[in-house]
């Protein structure tokens, strides 16, 4: 969070925080469209989305946790993993999904947690990495959710797993402008910047990193209208927010970039007449970009919002209830 | 036939003995079922394949229809690939219809994912010997150094084949980033494609490949990328003084046309960094183009000189480097890159810490 109170830029919109809400609990009851269903493979995480933009709103009881949690308990899988909905293959996305809003509910009493430490050590390769399923795709995301998800559950000790293997991938996918990539040589981009600073965080080796080569690039991000981009020369996107913001809530070098001016543009992005936050001014707004956008308020301390965590991107409470706070 | 080939395929005589399963929601479904009739009962179909996990043509044929529906359904792919070894299916003929899904779908990840599987299992079964055997998921870094197929040890008809099939593969790549010059997906795909050969000829053509697509759009910081690595790890022996000397003086002439663009100026001091030579080479670089009337307002011109002269006060304990240095972060702060004052106030307030001689 930053030190200093954030002064905001009086002309900028206001936070349409009701229709919001609304916006978040309409997207499950009325949908007739092909499109909802085209991402059928990422309901689970469209509800850990949609769960944590309304705690963080500060309305926690707006969806039916009790439907929420029996839904999930049908996507676990007997091999411990989550699919993305009922009936699709476990993946460590949705697996991590599943963890957080069972954990910001304080419901993990209604899952196995045996099982998905099981099946999370199973995903990890040789050379330290994570897959994302039983497929084999690799990429610096599922290392970040295999390690946070284990971190929730408070498994890291779990003697199958090599995090040491874990931290040399994670710093060799660190290249020369001091950002990271998916893989080892792949190109710099604050979302992957974000797992991998955020991985490091919680496996306390956060001293790999250099962060003032790496405070600068982030900052660099930010553009002439306040917006952040995910790699040079690329368009502003309200996701940024979040991806940047809380790298360097991490690096503790939040205040390096203008706040007033990014507040202004994620307030710009919501749209007025359906609720919802999207990509950038002007666009369709969708449960993704709103909880970012959200989370990015709350990361520069707008008034009204809930805390959230820089790196489990929760509510700061829950994790300060099970007990994860002062690790970072 | 032709008759047949308009009808769903579930009202073809093959399915009639599958009984399809429709979408469990539970008693009081979170989400309920509302989408299209020709979606809903091919998933119903796909359910029920699932289900029995069936090897057969036309589990194969049922997965094609639901990739091209929903192409970020993940479930369906790896079934698919399953599929695709346990038929025995001609892996060529499926290079051929992934070509046509990319260029419809290229930012699915399943799709540049399952690409790389199939060519994977092509190398293994023509080059067995020094192809890694011991799991079906290809090598995933994209570091060169872990190759799975190693050149140098082939024949000369095998690096003949190799060498054609990994060309075969970039220009299919290359075609798709002609699309979208920045696709991530392509990228980390053509890296892995680079690397998981070993050293073949085809690292002396990408270095060529970058400075093409540099020379087309100089701000493709995707390029620059793909420069640096190639650079770093397109020979077997490393980066030698010869590659840091022609890559400093590639960037420089970037530079000198495109004074505001951060990807030469990154690229420029992480190669210095890469050959062990001090950031102070580049001080008279960089001081000359001040009096070029663009480059004055260029933050890239000012952070780096503001770098030198931190590193010459560090290192001479010189007071008139200090003060040089402050007037960059001064410059950036006020005029050059206000957006970032905070940073820039940061710095200058390092620069007073420095230990000068008096």
């Amino acid at each position: 969070m930053n030190d200093e109170t954030t002064a905001l830029d009086a002309s900028a919109p206001e936070l349409l925080l009701d229709q919001h809400v609304k916006y978040i609990q309409a997207l499950d009851t009325k949908k007739n469209d092909l499109e909802y269903w085209l991402t059928e493979h990422l309901r689970v995480n469209g509800l850990y989305w949609g769960a944590t933009a309304l705690h963080i709103l500060g309305r926690p009881d707006a969806l039916d946790q009790e439907q929420i949690v029996e839904y999930l308990v049908k996507c676990q899988h007997d091999n411990g993993g989550f699919g993305g909905h009922i009936d699709h293959d476990p993946h460590i996305l949705s697996t991590l999904s599943a963890v957080q809003i069972l954990i910001t509910y304080d419901r993990l009493d209604a899952i196995q947690v045996d099982k998905v430490v099981d099946y999370i050590a199973s995903l990890q390769n040789e050379d330290g990495s994570f897959s994302g399923d039983s497929w084999g795709e690799t990429d610096t995301r599922f290392i970040f959710c295999a390690i946070n998800c284990l971190s929730l559950l408070k498994r890291l000790e779990d003697k199958r797993l090599d995090l040491q293997k874990t931290i040399d991938y994670v710093v060799r996918c660190r290249n020369f402008d001091g950002g990271f990539g998916s893989s080892p040589g792949g190109e710099s981009h604050a979302a992957q910047v974000y797992v991998c600073v955020g991985t490091l965080t919680i496996l306390s080796a956060l001293h790999h990193v250099d962060a003032d080569q790496l405070g600068w690039w982030l900052s660099e991000r930010q553009l002439k209208n306040g917006g952040l981009n995910g790699r040079p020369e690329k368009l502003e996107d309200v996701c940024y927010s979040w991806w940047v913001l809380s790298s360097l809530s991490m690096l503790k070098r939040t205040h390096w970039i203008d706040a007033p001016k990014l507040i202004r543009f994620i307030l710009e992005a919501q749209d007025t007449e359906t609720g919802g936050i999207a990509d950038r001014p002007g666009n369709m707004p969708d449960v993704f970009h709103t909880v970012f956008g959200i989370a990015g308020l709350s990361l520069l301390g707008y008034p009204g919002l809930v805390a959230v965590d820089p790196v489990y991107c929760m509510p700061r409470h829950v994790i300060q209830r099970i007990g994860l706070a002062d690790k970072h | 036939m032709a008759e047949q080939d308009n009808m769903p395929f579930y009202q073809k005589p093959e399915w009639a003995d599958v009984v399809p399963i429709p979408q469990d929601d539970g008693p009081n479904p979170l989400v309920p079922i509302a989408y299209t009739k020709e979606y809903s009962t091919t998933m119903d179909y796909f359910r029920a394949m699932c289900k029995t996990q069936e090897k057969s043509e036309r589990a194969l044929d049922l997965t094609k229809i639901v990739i091209e529906l929903s192409p970020s359904h993940y479930t369906v792919w790896y079934y698919r690939q399953q599929l695709l070894k346990e038929l025995n299916k001609d892996l060529k003929e499926e290079l051929e219809w992934i070509e046509w899904m990319i260029n419809d779908h290229p930012k699915s990840y399943q799709i540049w994912h399952h690409r790389q599987v199939v060519i994977g299992r092509i190398a293994n079964t023509l080059f067995p010997a020094t192809s890694t055997t011991s799991t079906v998921a290809p090598i995933t870094t994209a570091q060169a150094t872990e190759a799975a197929v190693d050149f140098d040890t082939l024949s000369e008809s095998q690096k003949a084949a190799v060498h054609e099939m990994v060309k075969a593969e970039l220009d299919v790549i290359a075609e798709s980033l002609q699309e979208d010059t920045k696709n991530y997906h392509a990228w980390s795909y053509r890296q892995w494609v680079l690397a998981h050969f070993g050293h073949g000829p085809w690292w002396v053509d990408e270095l060529a490949y970058t400075e093409e697509l540099i020379a087309e759009d100089v701000r493709n910081n995707s390029a620059w990328n793909q420069r640096y690595f190639v650079v770093t790890n397109g020979k077997a022996e490393g980066v030698t003084e010869e590659d840091i000397q022609r890559e400093v003086q590639f960037a420089k002439s970037k530079i000198e046309k495109t004074p505001s663009n951060e990807s030469p100026w990154v690229y420029l001091t992480g190669i210095l960094r890469k050959g062990n030579h001090p950031v102070t080479e580049i001080k008279e670089f960089c001081e000359s183009l001040l009096s070029a009337p663009r480059a004055n307002f260029s933050p890239f011109v000012h952070s780096t000189l503001l770098d030198i002269y931190e590193v010459e006060a560090k290192e001479q304990r010189s007071a008139a480097s200090v003060e040089k240095a402050k007037e960059e972060a001064i410059m950036l702060a006020e005029k050059v890159d206000p957006i970032r004052l905070k940073y820039w106030n940061w710095r200058k307030a390092q620069l007073q810490k420095i230990d000068v001689l008096a």
